[in-house]
């Protein structure tokens, strides 16, 4: 039988354990991020990022590296054709394209009646992009289509629904293995480029249809590109294409 | 017992608390760029402001806001982690028998060029797996035959693989297929500060999504309260 202070002793130990059970689990647990303050890269966890990549690692980040300059090479040339007030939208494209912070306020405040220069210099980097950057090409397709005012941005648009379908989001080229539960969204965004001119011929007509069927070029040339689309090995583009043809007697 | 014995214990026991309440953790090996990816996306989420919401929504977000989503996704995951998620295109899952709490993302997570807002959508869709207390919204068997509204048989678009059969469909519109359509759905009608593109986006996916809902009154109601008016 324990005296009252040997049970005192017990109990005061097994405190102190859970104390400093209590301490060190906080303490030494891994890093916390509060989703709503930007992350610190000094407090990652994951310091050799850049240091220890594999082999095969280090041969795609010399790729990426030599994609990346291209890229920035086309930049410069797509900046030196352009005025500053469209230099400055222009900017404002590659940070929202390159960043994929898709509510950036500049889509809507800057990213408005853009001018055939600047129309040319999106669709220029538009062909230059990786087939597998979806979102990116997705992005100018948007731009287009919302804006469309001429047969060449509707030819541009008809461009894009003649492009052989993106087969997989690893690489465009090759069928992978899917599995069902969410291969809704890879089916989506395979095909987001095709989709959200779609959408954006679409609102464009249903806002401005007079304004766009009475132009005999407009006309002609949208028939043109819906009737691209239609044609399309991709059902979901094929039936949304046939549904606006109907729908505008196109 | 001495008072100082009770202080130290509610201390030990406090910081225990306080090191799994609030803000998501992510396991060490998971690397700076899909954390700053996945910050961003809650970010994203988090800012949203709505002008209204759906019977649906309310019913299981509340109002269309950041502060309804954060809880949302706070109060079902509190730790990320990697892993392969049965390989193949995943970009993220939840492993309720493993640790219901726990999102585990995939390098696809960043290497895949999905938009934003499809991204969240993955996310919110597996974050309703982690609720135990309702058998982690597990799907359904798609049904078989599976067709849409023209009879067309729904198959994958290059492997022409049936879903018919396939656990890839919800009979409710509250499992994780229903909600985070009725999430996007809201988001396209209601979101006050976002920009054309994810209203845009949400829509999109929403709509494709609803075809997952394989009971047609389930698809008719969440389609009445989409187009209900406010």
């Amino acid at each position: 039988m324990l005296s009252s202070n040997q049970s005192r002793k017990i109990v005061f130990l097994g405190l102190l354990v859970l104390l400093i059970a209590g301490a060190a689990f906080f303490f030494l647990r891994q890093q916390t991020t509060d989703p709503g303050a930007p992350i610190d890269f000094q407090q990652s966890n994951y310091p050799n990022d850049f240091n220890s990549a594999k082999e095969e690692d280090a041969g795609v980040d010399v790729l990426d590296t030599a994609r990346a300059q291209v890229q920035q090479e086309i930049i410069n040339n797509s900046m030196a054709e352009l005025s500053e007030a469209d230099q400055v939208k222009f900017q404002s494209f590659i940070d929202v394209a390159t960043s994929g912070r898709d509510n950036d306020p500049r889509i809507d405040k800057d990213l408005q009646n853009l001018s055939p220069e600047l129309k040319n210099q999106l669709k220029s980097y538009y062909r230059n992009l990786l087939p597998e950057k979806r979102n990116e090409r997705g992005f100018i397709s948007f731009l287009i289509a919302r804006d469309f005012k001429t047969s060449e941005d509707l030819d541009f648009l008809r461009e894009i629904f003649a492009e052989e379908p993106c087969l997989s989001m690893s690489d465009c080229k090759s069928l992978t293995p899917r599995d069902p539960h969410m291969s809704n969204v890879d089916d989506i965004s395979l095909n987001y480029p095709q989709l959200a001119a779609l959408y954006q011929i679409e609102k464009q007509l249903q806002n401005k249809a007079a304004q766009i069927l009475n132009d005999p070029a407009l006309r002609t040339q949208l028939r043109a590109t819906l009737a691209q689309a239609a044609d399309s090995s991709v059902p979901k583009v094929r039936e949304k294409a046939e549904q606006l043809q109907k729908k505008f007697s196109l | 017992m001495n008072k100082w014995m009770i202080k130290a214990s509610a201390l030990a026991l406090g910081l225990m608390i306080a090191n799994t309440a609030g803000a998501v953790k992510f396991d060490k090996d998971v690397p700076a760029n899909i954390q700053q990816q996945m910050v961003e996306d809650l970010k994203f989420m988090s800012e949203i402001a709505g002008n209204g919401a759906t019977k649906f929504h309310k019913e299981i977000f509340g109002d269309v806001s950041g502060a309804a989503y954060k809880t949302f996704f706070e109060t079902r995951i509190s730790e990320v982690g990697m892993n392969a998620c049965g390989g193949g295109s995943a970009v993220a899952c939840v492993i309720p028998f493993f640790n219901p709490n726990k999102m585990w993302l995939t390098k696809n997570f960043v290497q895949f060029s999905h938009p934003q807002v499809a991204r969240s959508m993955v996310v919110y869709h597996e974050s309703r797996h982690s609720e135990t207390k309702n058998g982690n919204w597990a799907h359904d068997n798609c049904p078989v035959p599976f067709v849409d509204e023209t009879g067309k048989e729904m198959v994958s678009i290059w492997t022409g693989a049936k879903l018919a059969g396939e656990p890839a469909c919800d009979s409710t519109y509250k499992g994780s297929y229903g909600s985070s359509t009725i999430m996007l759905k809201n988001i396209s009608k209601f979101c006050a500060n976002c920009s054309e593109k994810v209203r845009m986006d949400a829509d999109i996916y929403a709509t494709d999504q609803l075809g997952r809902i394989d009971v047609p009154a389930v698809k008719a109601a969440m389609i009445s309260d989409f187009n209900a008016v406010q």
